[in-house]
């Protein structure tokens, strides 16, 4: 029995290892909301709107958003989108590598403060179709490719980090 | 205690320790090898709604209206948005959502729900925890590395690695040698 215990206690220490908790990248929490990847330390605050109608004046460089989460990637929580702060408007993307940080559905109708780097990414119509039927099947949602005759060109920011909370 | 009797005791326990993180990460690691497929962590369910067209004229109205006609607990949602002027999106728990168009009353309720013990599993699996947990992941692949090896050495004679073991360690390393070759020469 003792030597048992020996043995088991042994394992559990192997098991919990001894590192210290780095920032839990499926978040965690803040007394400011739930804090994802290094968090928001970018200064350089920019609405969505103003980075959508200048995009490469801001493209490469890092910046800060905020806005209404409207949607979040269902199968792996490697990206979100972000309301723009004018009506209508089209999201803004904000992506990392799978794994990096994982993005819960739940987000959806938080608000986010994100911090990541401009990329401007000019779809054809093929590849804008292609991309929106697979939102559309991630999401469960019918998808008529012929109702799409624009190509899209997509904001996106390859996030740093984010800080999520309940909206105001 | 001789050597293969240690390496026995070893093999054994560890055997006993590792029950339940294989149990975990095999369960897990058989629902995201399919991911291409479905969703291993959440369900959706997708109902389309007829309402009466909405009249509201404040998206405050517009919510309030589409919780009403749609029978949702008013308590449950999670925020509002109109991505285009004809739609007020209504979001819901987990992700969920109801979507209608204002002119007519058309649209979805998207229900999500997480997986049970899929989604936990996945958690760990995928190490969505990071912290401590990776150091757990790692000493779990130490320990099942121990596993593999004093299983080697757990018997001797006809069916140890010298008899049978030989064919069936030569085998379990050629599968994924083969497929490997495979790959690159069909690249």
């Amino acid at each position: 029995m003792t030597k048992a215990r020996l043995w088991l206690g042994l394992m559990l220490a192997v098991a919990a290892g001894c590192g210290d908790s780095s920032p839990g990248d499926s978040g965690h929490a803040s007394p400011a909301g739930t804090v994802y990847g290094e968090g928001v330390e970018c200064t350089l605050a920019v609405k969505v709107s103003e980075l959508s109608d200048n995009i490469d004046s801001y493209a490469g460089k890092r910046v800060r958003v905020e806005g209404l989460v409207t949607g979040v990637c269902a199968k792996r929580g490697c990206w979100f989108e972000m309301a723009s702060d004018r009506e209508f408007a089209t999201p803004l993307l904000f992506k990392v590598q799978d794994g990096v940080m994982v993005f819960p559905m739940s987000m959806k109708g938080k608000y986010a403060v994100a911090d990541g780097v401009v990329r401007k990414i000019e779809l054809d119509l093929e590849q804008t179709r292609r991309y929106l039927a697979h939102r559309a099947e991630e999401s469960g949602e019918a998808f008529d490719p012929t109702a799409v005759t624009k190509p899209l060109i997509r904001v996106r920011l390859d996030g740093v980090g984010a800080l999520v909370r309940d909206p105001e | 205690m001789g050597v293969r009797q240690l390496i026995r005791v070893l093999h054994r326990d560890f055997g006993y320790f590792l029950v339940g993180l294989v149990i975990f990460y095999s369960v897990s690691g058989v629902a995201v090898n399919h991911i291409d497929d479905w969703n291993p962590s959440y369900s959706t369910s997708v109902t389309a709604v007829v309402l009466a067209p909405l009249e509201g004229t404040t998206l405050d109205d517009l919510e309030r209206e589409v919780v009403a006609k749609a029978g949702l607990d008013p308590d449950e949602v999670a925020g509002r948005h109109r991505p285009d002027p004809r739609t007020i999106v209504v979001f819901l728990p987990h992700g969920g959502e109801a979507r209608v168009e204002i002119a007519t009353g058309q649209g979805t309720v998207k229900r999500v729900r997480t997986r049970p013990i899929l989604f936990e599993s996945n958690v760990l699996h995928l190490n969505h925890l990071k912290g401590v947990w990776t150091y757990v992941a790692d000493a779990f692949a130490a320990l099942l590395l121990g596993l593999a090896l004093t299983g080697l050495f757990m018997l001797k004679g006809r069916t140890g690695l010298a008899g049978r073991g030989k064919w069936f360690v030569g085998a379990g390393i050629l599968l994924p040698l083969g497929f490997l070759v495979y790959y690159y020469a069909t690249r």
